[in-house]
Order: C-alpha cells, then structure tokens, then sequence
C-alpha cells in the first residue's frame, strides 16, 4: 500500500493532492516526510512540492468548492489532528464530486469531522487572539509567549500584522520553537531557539502592575465565581497570562522565568 | 518603579466603573485606517475578572466625582469615598499602553458628572477626540452619554465612538423619580431617541442610489443601556416589555441587566443579601429570544405569570405553554419553527436546513447538528417518530428536566450549572439557549 509523503507544507500537500488525484494514485495514508518510518508492508511515495500545481489546484477548489472549504482546509492542516492529511485529502476528494454543496453534508464523516476540527482551530485562534500578551522588551521589540493546542501562529500574526502594524513584534509559539517575526511591514514564521528570558523594558514593570491592579479592581467582589471564571479561561492558557501572574519581585524574575526553558 | 498614585488612581477609577454590565466590543464596522489599531466584528474578550465577568475593554471613569445623588450609585455626591480624576492624557496614555500589549480590546469611558452635564460630556469629547486624532487610536471606543448634556454635544460623541449608551438603570418612571430624583427620564430618553433617529436615517442614506461614497463614521456599532434588577419592584414582564420597545422604538442594539448589589445603606432601597444572579440570567436568556429568535414579550410572560421560572429557562416554558405546537417535524419545519423549539439554537436550526438540501434527516445524524437532545428529544419527531422518553406532556416533561441531581445545591448556587449541557462558551453570559 501507497504512503504519500510531503515536505510539510501547506503548498506540498496540496501538490501531493494534485498528483494524487491526477494519476489516481490511492493514498494508504499521507504522512510529513519527517516524520515517516519505513516499514515492510507500505511503500513511500515522496511527492515534491510544486508551487504552480499547488497553486492551480488550489484555484480549482476555489472555483468548485468554496472559500468557506479552502478555509477548513487550511484550519485543519494547523490542527495537532492526527492524520489530518488523510482527512482533508478525503474532504477534498468529496468535494470536488458534490461540489458548492459539500458543507450541507454535515451527516457524512467526512464532512462532519473537518468541520468539528476546522471550529476547534478557529475558536483558539479567536481566543488567542484575546489572551496573547505582548511584552516591551529594553530593545524595543515586543515579544509575546504562546502555547497552544494547534499551530494558530499564521492566524494570530495575521491579525495582528494589522492591529500593531507600527512596531516590530514576535510572537514565539514556546513549545513548537516556533517563531512569527513582523519588522512593520510583513510577517514570516521562523523555527527558534529561546536560550534566557528576554530582558523586559523598565515601562513594561510599570504597566504589568497597572494591568494586574485593573484586573483586580474590577472585579465585584459579590459574585466573585472562580470557576465560572475557569469555564471561560482555562487553566492551561494562564502561564502566559500577565494578570494570572504574581508581580515579579525584582526585575525579570518569576512569571518569565519559564521562557528560558 | 512603580508609581503609587497611578495605581491607586486607576484601582478608585476601574471599582467606581464595575457595575457597568456592558462589555462587548463588538459590531463595529469603521474602515481601517493607518494608526493604532483595528476592530473586529465579532469582539474579542481578553480576560474574565474573578467574578466571571469578560473583559473586552478598560473600563474607567474619567471621575468619580459627581454633583447627583442617585440613591444606588457608590458614587453619589452624599458618600464619603475616595475621589480621583484622570486627565485626558492620561487615559490616552494608559488606553494606549494596555492596547499595544494586547490586554484590552479598546475603551470604555464613563463619568460621574462634575460641575454640569454639559461640561462632564466636553470633557469625555476631548478625550476621546485626543485618542482618535492625536494617538491616531483605531480600536474601539464605547463612550457613555451623560445624562442631560446638549445634544450637538451627543452627537459630536458619536462621532468618536464605536458605541454610546446612556444607561436607564431604573425600569420604571416611578422608580427614576425616587431613586434618581435628579435624573429627569426625558434627560436619558432624549438622547437616545436623537441618536437613534440619526443611525435610521443614516441607514436610509446608505441604501439610496446615488448615497455618499464615504460617510462619516458615527457610532457604528449603534448604542446600548444597562438596566439594574432587583433595586425596584418592577416584574420581569416589565422589563421585557421596556426591553422590546427599546430595541424597536430605540432601536438599541443591546439592552444589559446588572443584578442589584446593596452599596449605600438607604431605606428607599430594598436589602438583599446575595445580588439576584439567577434573575438576571433569566432576562438575558429572554433578551437573546426577543433579539435572535422572533419571541415577544408577551409570548414570554403575561399578567398571571409576569416572572420568569426558577427552574426551566423561558424558552422551554413557553414551549412547555404551548404543547399544542409540537412536536414539530424536523424534515419539514421552517426556519422559524426551528428555532423556537428548544434545545435547538440559531447555529443547529442553520445546518438542519443546509442538511435538508441533501438528504432526508434521520435521527442519527442529530447529533452532529448539535442540537441538545436532553431538551429537545420532548419536541420534535424524526420522519414522523417520536423519541422522547415521555410523552409530549407539559408536567411530565417538567417533571424529568428539573429531577435534582446529586450534588445539586439551590438554584443560586446552581446558577451556571443549570445551562451546562448547551457546552456554548458563551451562553452563561450572553443567554443564548
Ligand atoms: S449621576 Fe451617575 S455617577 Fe452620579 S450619582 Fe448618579 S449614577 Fe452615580
């Protein structure tokens, strides 16, 4: 049986989809080549990443799907699913034969999956979108930690390319070591390795404690719900969390320690 | 480095501001231009306070300080509290900085009123003014109307706003008048009125033919108000009523109801040990029915039942009401038959149909329509069969929704836990069910 394997991005898998579907070739299972071990049973088929297939193909599912189906797409292919290359490969193929009506087939699986993981993409990315936390570094830069369940970066540096379009920011995806870069004119993602906690500007003291004041302030202390709160913000995203830290002692010390590690 | 009096300033200024419910930043459509900044349609929270509440944007007031003396407000002339006041500058600067690192969505500015209601409303202006035009600011702005002010002066705020609301606080005139005496109704209906007739009208524009190629940005994402509940005898009839003809005769984009919370000792003012929480919730689930789902006031509650039920939200006690109507055939039923049966959302009611367009539904696939089959099972048959597991009969059904589960202790206490099976992040605060 056929394992297809790509180079891991985006533009390679949709060549892989393009040869696959082209020459009919029946995928076992798509792999990113990195990640694949070879074994008795399958063979390896390496498909290289064309960008002008990637891009005709993408244009013909534009024109047969919708924009709607090219996004689940590319929010699946940021998800930590498992075999999502095989699943969007299926979703594709579905769709070029039902064509615009392929999201009304919600009771199919392979609809219904894509969908399901497309919005759990979405939603962390939205959430994100709220709960990043720039910090002012002493060079000027602003630098914000994440971490995720999904590869949100592209999503998040795109929408912030727009809101701080005038400084120079890095939004560092911690345990992938991964990085967005922005120099106030476009953004590219970057793999990084993060040695010590980067050095925060004297301002940033300054206005983390206005913000942790503001935090408590405005709380009303008679309907105080801590696990309402928890419902809405769970405790896995509140290391990054500026108010969910305690003021750091001295310069540097404690809620950004853990950058280093 | 960190300086005391900015804190302090800041903590008199964020407490006195709390009791505002609004928090959305949403609806606003303003053009992106260079500066500061962008808006995003759907909102954006960015944190939730201990009391579970989201934070979307700084909520401040100018000044605490205020000449009125309305028997509610922890801000009333008569208190001894701490007062404090920010420059313009100053909340420019501090909107500015929590911006940038991405702590709040934008501003919310509000303000007791010092020396006029005219001069309290300048200033709010020139601040904001100051923001979008010197700091080039271009999130959002939610800025309150005080109350009395000149109405060019209201309208030149909706120009440097996302959002305007001037809060009513009160449901009745009878109550404004004892309360807030001060406070003429005329003062926060007139406002409203003029605000709303301008947004009608710049409506109308926009669809003409030959309309305008740009026009000028005026509070887009429309205005809002805040209703307090529980301070004053009104039933929940009322204020529904009140509500609906806001958002039809106002035509407000949302009405907020914020449980009483006892901070002056008055006789004219009721004592209440714990805010009515599970009250409040009930109106904003009303509220989403009024606004997403074609319920009226009058289907909701009438004159023999003019409160909301403890235990079933409204939507499910209307249902349970109207037993006549159900169950309704999922294969066949409109879209507004859809959405009134409960356990079925705006969300759920949309894929039934799309899924309608390519095959015949089975009772399978419902799950993965999202519906909430606990609620909905009583009301509805698949290809003609019913599944609930009782029949369609309003006591019965009451009596297998509110069975107690062990570890369920009061209703209050109970309060999020009763909506936990719609599993919609969103649905304990703005009551969608
Ligand atoms: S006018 Fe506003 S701030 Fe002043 S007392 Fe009344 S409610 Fe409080």
């Amino acid at each position: 049986m056929i394992i297809c394997t790509y180079d891991g991005s985006f533009e390679g898998l949709l060549s892989l989809f393009s040869e696959c579907i082209t020459k009919n070739i029946q995928p076992e299972n798509i792999i990113e080549q990195s990640k694949y071990e070879p074994d008795l049973i399958n063979e390896e088929l390496f498909i290289p990443t064309n960008i002008s297939a990637a891009n005709s193909f993408r244009r013909r599912l534009r024109n047969a799907l919708s924009a709607q189906s090219l996004k689940h797409l590319f929010f699946v292919f940021l998800s930590a699913l498992e075999n999502k290359e095989i699943c969007m490969y299926r979703y594709a193929c579905f769709g070029l034969q039902t064509g615009l009506n392929l999201n009304k087939h919600l009771s199919d699986k392979r609809v219904a999956m894509i969908h399901d993981v497309s919005l759990k993409v979405g939603c962390e990315a939205h959430r994100m979108k709220g709960l990043l936390r720039f910090r002012e570094l002493d060079d000027g830069r602003y630098y914000a930690p994440v971490r995720t369940d999904h590869f949100v970066l592209p999503i998040l540096a795109s929408h912030f390319s727009k809101r701080l379009s005038a400084k120079q920011w890095v939004i560092h995806d911690v345990p992938r070591s991964t990085a967005a870069l922005f120099d106030r004119e476009s953004w590219y993602i970057t793999k990084i390795e993060q040695t010590s906690a980067p050095e925060l500007s004297q301002d940033e003291l300054h206005c983390q404690s206005l913000w942790r004041q503001y935090f408590s302030a405005i709380a009303i202390k008679e309907r105080i719900n801590p696990k309402l709160q928890r419902q809405f913000l769970p405790k896995r995203y509140w290391d990054y969390l500026v108010e969910m830290q305690d003021a750091p002692a001295q310069k540097n010390n404690s809620s950004d320690d853990h950058l280093s590690s | 480095m960190i300086r005391e009096s900015a804190l302090k300033k800041l903590t008199i200024l964020a407490e006195s501001a709390k009791y505002d419910a609004s928090c959305a930043s949403s609806g606003s459509n303003r053009a992106h231009s260079a500066g500061v900044g962008t808006t995003q349609s759907s909102g954006i929270c960015h944190s939730w306070a201990a009391d579970g509440r989201c934070i979307s944007l700084l909520k401040i007031l100018m000044t605490n300080v205020c000449i009125y003396n309305c028997t509610y407000c922890i801000n009333r002339a008569n208190n001894d509290v701490p007062r404090a006041a920010f420059t313009p500058e100053e909340i420019c600067e501090l909107t500015m900085n929590f911006y940038t690192k991405n702590y709040i969505e934008g501003l919310f500015l509000s303000s007791g009123v010092i020396q006029s209601p005219d001069h309290t409303m300048e200033l709010l202006i020139k601040t904001v003014r100051r923001l979008r035009e010197i700091h080039r600011f271009n999130g959002y702005i939610h800025l309150k109307l005080i109350p009395g002010a000149n109405l060019d002066l209201v309208h030149t705020a909706c120009r440097y706003a996302d959002r305007v609301s001037i809060n009513i606080e009160l449901p009745s005139r009878e109550s404004l008048a004892m309360l807030a005496p001060q406070k003429k109704v005329e003062s926060i209906l007139l406002p409203m009125h003029s605000v709303g007739e301008t947004l009608q009208h710049n409506q109308e524009v926009k669809k003409k033919k030959n309309k305008p190629k740009t026009m000028p940005a005026y509070t887009p994402a429309g205005q809002s108000t805040q209703l307090i509940i529980g301070a004053t005898p009104e039933t929940d009839l009322q204020i529904m009523r009140l509500s609906s003809w806001l958002y039809e005769k106002m035509t407000l984009k949302r009405v907020y109801y914020s449980a009483y919370i006892p901070v002056n000792n008055d006789s004219r003012l009721p004592v209440l040990h714990t805010p009515p929480l599970l009250r409040e919730h009930r109106l904003y689930q009303a509220d989403w029915l009024l606004r997403f789902y074609g319920f009226s006031a009058e289907e909701l509650l009438d004159e023999a039942h003019p409160r909301f039920d403890v235990e079933l939200d409204p939507k499910i006690c209307w249902a349970l009401r109207n037993p006549g109507r159900f169950p309704v055939e999922l294969n066949i039923a409109d879209y507004e038959v859809l959405l009134r049966v409960p356990g079925i959302g705006v969300r759920s009611a949309k894929k039934i149909i799309a899924l309608r367009k390519v095959q015949r539904i089975q009772y399978n696939d419902l799950r993965k329509l999202h519906i909430v089959l606990k609620r909905a099972q009583y009301f509805f048959t698949v290809n003609g069969k019913y599944y609930g597991d009782t029949p369609l009969d309003p006591a019965a059904i009451r009596n297998r929704l509110t069975i107690p589960y062990p570890g369920r202790v009061s209703s209050q206490l109970d309060l999020f836990d009763i909506n936990r099976d719609t599993s919609d992040l969103t649905s304990a605060i703005s009551g969608e069910i």
